[in-house]
């Protein structure tokens, strides 16, 4: 693609530089006070240095990504799979907020969840297709389709707990290609280059490597919202959120092999589209599940089954 | 990962290893935050008092490790001890660009900041510029960024549901 840029040039250009002593406005390292009387706010370090010498920033994995930016991958692919004239948000906040405080149970009680930028939020999408699925970053999106099909909220905590699965093990971001991982690194360290240059004296080319990490950027949504809508993910990957979600789901304290039942109950699973379609043979899930545990009654399991009742008449 | 995942724990899950294998800080060694805001717990849970609430970047210490959670020390006038959970800090050298030191010099967290904004506002701008025909669904997603649920409401919802938060 266009816009390749020179690492060897960005060294040349990076060894040239003194830093400025100035630290970003926009960055917290702060304390914002929940209480007590606590010191001043902390910041970030502000000591400069002089840049000796730097090589393209490291962008081997989807491991690399820190979570303020796999939160603007999220906020992309979240916003592309609105867009498509496929999905769109439910407006009814009774039933939003329901799925939200279900969710947020699972992602609140297991400490085998990832912290995201700014947390998991649920997202209840209008369409009869049957599908679940997860932006990076902790969007997570439930057809109204899907949620009807859930017998309890034992059913709709595991589907959303194996949403969680997927974010917290980085599933869509390791959609993205290495060779966008690698442009998006160069781009990256030579947009620091010029942050941290005092000068900033060419800003057309700040614009144009801004220009091609915007490319790179859209490339990588692109992939991500591929897998996650048609591609699908490998089966290692769907059985291994069945298998983490399932035990998340359970330390919340709901019953362990909920997404089993749920898979197990739905006639002609295999020909359900959507989740079903993009995720390994139904049959071969409920086996896998039930191997890692058979769950059963959990304590409560009535009053939540009430309470799961009252909003799925909402959406009859 | 996930094979092993996949692998591993579907034959052992009763033996399952912690989940996150993700780079642990060392007792002693500073971390950064690296979520928006991460709350400091009196205990190891997302349930627990609410001792302190620090903003990306923000400095602690790492004083144990508690499983998935750091035991962390907050310094300032009145120092804060409590609990993170690990995957909300990352390592100093995570938000340094990958620097040869010569010269004695180090890079900031306020210049690896200054790199991470280049996957941020700016580009998040331009590619709406780019596919204008997503600005549907951004508006949905900020929609959905807006909706907030404190650990406190998600535990009365538990404890309405008869769970144990």
């Amino acid at each position: 693609m266009s816009g390749r840029i020179d690492h060897g040039l960005v060294v040349a250009l990076l060894a040239a530089l003194t830093l400025p002593t100035c630290s970003s406005p926009d960055v917290g390292g702060g304390i914002l006070r929940a209480g007590g009387d606590l010191a001043s706010a902390l910041t970030g370090d502000d000591r400069f240095s002089q840049l000796g010498e730097a090589s393209a920033r490291s962008l081997r994995s989807a491991d690399d990504f820190l979570p303020r930016e796999e939160h603007f991958i999220g906020r992309a692919v979240g916003a592309a799979a609105l867009s498509n004239g496929r999905f769109a948000l439910l407006d009814d906040p009774v039933v939003s907020d329901y799925v939200n405080r279900v969710g947020l149970a699972v992602a609140y009680s297991s400490p085998a969840v990832r912290q995201t930028f700014k947390g998991y939020r649920f997202g209840v999408v209008d369409s009869a297709e049957l599908n679940a699925f997860a932006a990076p970053g902790g969007f997570v999106f439930i057809t109204t389709g899907m949620l009807r099909e859930t017998r309890n909220e034992e059913e709709l905590a595991g589907i959303l707990a194996h949403e969680i699965a997927h974010v917290t093990l980085r599933h869509g971001l390791k959609a993205i290609s290495q060779s966008n991982l690698v442009e998006a690194g160069g781009l990256l360290t030579a947009l620091a280059a010029d942050h941290a240059s005092a000068a900033a004296s060419d800003k057309l080319e700040l614009q144009e490597q801004l220009k091609n990490l915007s490319l790179v950027f859209g490339q990588s949504v692109d992939e991500v919202v591929f897998t996650l809508l048609s591609g699908g993910y490998g089966a290692d990957q769907e059985f291994a959120a069945d298998d983490l979600g399932s035990r998340m789901a359970a330390e919340a304290g709901y019953a362990k092999n909920a997404v089993g039942r749920f898979l197990a109950h739905l006639p002609d699973a295999a020909d359900g589209g959507g989740w079903l379609s993009t995720h390994p043979a139904a049959s071969d899930r409920v086996e896998q599940l039930a191997a890692s545990g058979a769950g059963g009654e959990t304590p409560g399991m009535e009053l939540r089954q009430r309470r799961h009742q009252t909003i799925l008449a909402r959406l009859r | 990962m996930a094979a092993a995942l996949a692998t591993g724990l579907l034959v052992h899950a009763s033996a399952a290893p912690p989940t996150l294998e993700e780079e642990m800080l060392e007792a002693g060694s500073m971390g950064r935050v690296a979520t928006e805001t991460a709350i400091v717990r009196g205990a190891p849970r997302f349930f627990a008092e609410n001792l302190v609430r620090l903003t990306a970047g923000a400095q602690v210490e790492i004083v144990a490790t508690r499983g998935a959670w750091y035991q962390v020390r907050v310094p300032g006038r009145k120092a804060v001890t409590g609990y993170l959970h690990s995957s909300a800090l990352a390592s100093e050298s995570r938000y340094q660009l990958d620097v040869e030191r010569a010269g004695g010099g180090t890079v900031t967290y306020a210049e690896r900041t200054a790199a991470a904004r280049g996957f941020s506002p700016e580009v998040e701008s331009r590619h709406r510029m780019e596919r204008p025909e997503t600005e549907r669904g951004y508006r949905q997603i900020d929609r959905l960024e807006r909706m907030q649920v404190s650990p406190e409401q998600v535990a009365a919802f538990m404890r309405g549901g008869g769970m144990k938060p």
